[in-house]
């Protein structure tokens, strides 16, 4: 297919009206026919494929079959019915949450919307893949009557980025408002990277999977975590590096609790996979498999304590999110990395201060997985969407704002004990505690 | 397929530091740029971007790894930019990191180097130190698939 400038899309009538044969779908209890904000095109303008939807608004369009992508200049946004259904064997690892799945296809125009039922629940958590050497990412959110919602800050999410998966969490924050019943829908588009450059793909599957949080107390909450030691058992309790890892643990529990999230931790060993890996979605699949193999329950994160990160596959880093917010479910970077021997230094020993970064270390990551982004990047210009972390002007005045904030960019551990003083705002708890991940 | 708007900006781990490039005038100063640019939660990724703009980069990567103690990391990335990029000049110091029991650490991470030292004979002296040193054990495993014949023979 050509390349094609597509303008983004226009906003769809809200009141559909069937003009002609009903939609080409199955029904089923849980599937939306004819897609909010649709109309169906006429008999006589029907395009082959019997699934093409126009929405420009509120008048419907004539089609001109015959074109290789079955539209017309312009807005133009097909509409096909992707099916949602409740997970036949639903999750019984917490009675806060339903799980959802569900598949579909992006069209012509290479994109795809998926309708959510939502009842009664305060959060809900979005999970997109793709195969292999496609990308996806998130255009729209709508709420039940069809607002949609702006995801326009970088700082946001990452599902707006192209990736090998998107991660949705809404509400992201408490100012997101709530989580009102209804359907609401997601709206994405596929593509693939080819030298660099970006470009949309039609007619990818697409398999989704959502979580839906009731939360009755969003002051308290739980994070499971899946501890998992690249290439070795679990170690034994006299082990040194168990006892170091284990004791910044400790710390990560105590910064965390200071705010009300317990921290339930359990240790898996992986001997069978090499100490030294790639962060999340570097080019590996390690993440994705360890999480379809469910070493642990489906609502644990993932945190593969590796030796150190394998050169020229991710950065030189010592710890990695695999995105932000990250899915609790089985994916190309479902979880975090974080490399011991980095946080011990030259001597491979570790000592008090060694571990206090380790816990801050690992309380920072979880904390990006959970939805938290820096509150200030390395440009000093480009700040986070929450409002009780303050904007600053320049390097000096950032460091004397925002330097003891757990998720500043710069580590923030420099002394042993530090995971006393470091600090979360007020709205970054409240981002922890509404991630569906928090139980 | 068809060209998306090209506005779409590609995230890995949020928030990597873009250092600015400096041109210090002293030894000193470059150590200093070198420490605040790997002082960050998420260092940089390449040598290039590591030792961009230092006067004397290899001297500054080795001070690193001796004076630098706090982030732990920092001494780490600088002894394997130090390998990758400067083997030939560093060799001695390389290979007194690799046996010492001090630098159990630095060890661990210089010997998966081993199969980017471009120079055939310096890998070879750097990997027989290594298998004398406290990462014997991760040495013998990298020489046992390092491409060239005169590393693997080294092999225990």
């Amino acid at each position: 297919m050509r390349p094609i400038f597509v303008l983004l899309l226009a906003a769809c009538a809200t009141d559909p009206e069937p003009d002609g044969d009903e939609p080409p779908v199955e029904e089923s209890d849980t599937v939306d026919t004819e897609p909010a904000g649709c109309r169906r095109v006429p008999d006589e303008g029907r395009c082959e494929d019997n699934t093409l939807f126009l929405c420009i608004d509120g008048e419907v369009e004539r089609t001109e079959c015959g074109l290789d992508r079955c539209g017309l200049d312009g807005d133009v946004y097909a509409c096909i019915p992707s099916e949602i259904s409740e997970n036949p064997e639903p999750s019984d690892a917490s009675e806060m949450l339903r799980l959802l799945t569900g598949t579909g296809r992006s069209n012509a125009e290479a994109g795809v919307r998926f309708n959510i039922p939502v009842e009664d629940a305060t959060s809900l958590l979005f999970h997109a893949q793709v195969p292999d050497g496609y990308v996806v990412w998130v255009e729209k959110l709508r709420e039940p009557d069809d607002f949609s919602r702006s995801l326009d800050n970088p700082l946001l999410t990452m599902a707006v980025y192209p990736g090998p998966d998107a991660t949705l969490a809404w509400p992201s924050r408490e100012e997101d408002g709530p989580l009102t019943e209804g359907t609401w829908a997601v709206e994405l588009r596929t593509g693939v990277l080819e030298g660099g450059e970006l470009y949309y793909a039609p007619e990818i599957p697409v398999s989704v999977s959502v979580h839906l949080k009731t939360d009755d107390d969003p002051e308290v909450g739980q994070l499971r975590i899946g501890l998992v030691y690249a290439g070795m058992d679990a170690p034994a309790a006299d082990d040194r590096l168990g006892q170091f890892i284990r004791l910044a643990v400790e710390g990560w529990r105590e910064i965390y609790g200071r705010h009300g999230l317990e921290l339930i931790v359990t240790e898996y060993g992986a001997s069978g996979i090499d100490s030294v890996q790639p962060g999340p979605g570097g080019g590996d699949d390690i993440y994705a498999q360890l999480s379809n193999d469910r070493l642990f329950d489906e609502t644990d994160i993932l945190v593969l304590m590796v030796e150190d990160f394998a050169a020229g596959m991710s950065p030189d880093i010592i710890g990695q999110a695999g995105a932000i917010p990250g899915t609790t479910g089985p994916g190309p970077r479902a979880g975090i990395a974080v490399s011991w021997l980095r946080h011990q230094g030259t001597d491979g020993e570790a000592d008090a201060y060694e571990v206090s970064l380790l816990a801050t270390t690992l309380a920072h990551e979880v904390g990006h997985y959970a939805g938290l982004f820096h509150p200030v990047e390395f440009d000093w210009t480009t700040f986070d969407p929450l409002s009780d972390t303050p904007t600053c002007g320049g390097e000096n005045s950032c460091l004397r704002e925002l330097g003891d904030n757990l998720m500043f960019p710069m580590a923030v551990c420099m002394e042993a004990g530090c995971e006393d003083d470091v600090t979360i705002s007020a709205d970054q708890v409240g981002v922890l505690h509404l991630y569906p991940g928090t139980l | 397929m068809f060209r998306a708007i090209p506005a779409m900006l590609l995230f890995a781990c949020a928030g990597r530091a873009t250092p600015e490039a400096a041109a210090p005038p002293s030894a000193d100063d470059d150590l200093s740029v070198l420490v605040a640019r790997l002082s960050v939660q998420h260092p940089p990724e390449d040598c290039a971007i590591v030792t961009e703009g230092l006067l004397t980069p290899a001297a500054t990567l080795e001070r690193a790894v001796i004076e630098v103690s706090r982030p732990p990391w920092i001494g780490l990335i600088a002894g394997r930019c130090l390998a990758r990029d400067h083997a030939v000049a560093a060799e001695s110091t390389l290979a007194a990191w690799l046996e010492d029991p001090k630098m159990a650490g630095l060890s661990r991470t210089l010997v998966r180097e081993l199969p980017v030292v471009a120079d055939e004979a310096v890998a070879v002296r750097l990997a027989q130190a290594a298998l004398r040193g406290p990462a014997a054990d991760v040495a013998a495993r990298v020489v046992a698939v390092d491409p060239r014949p005169a590393v693997r023979a080294l092999a225990p």
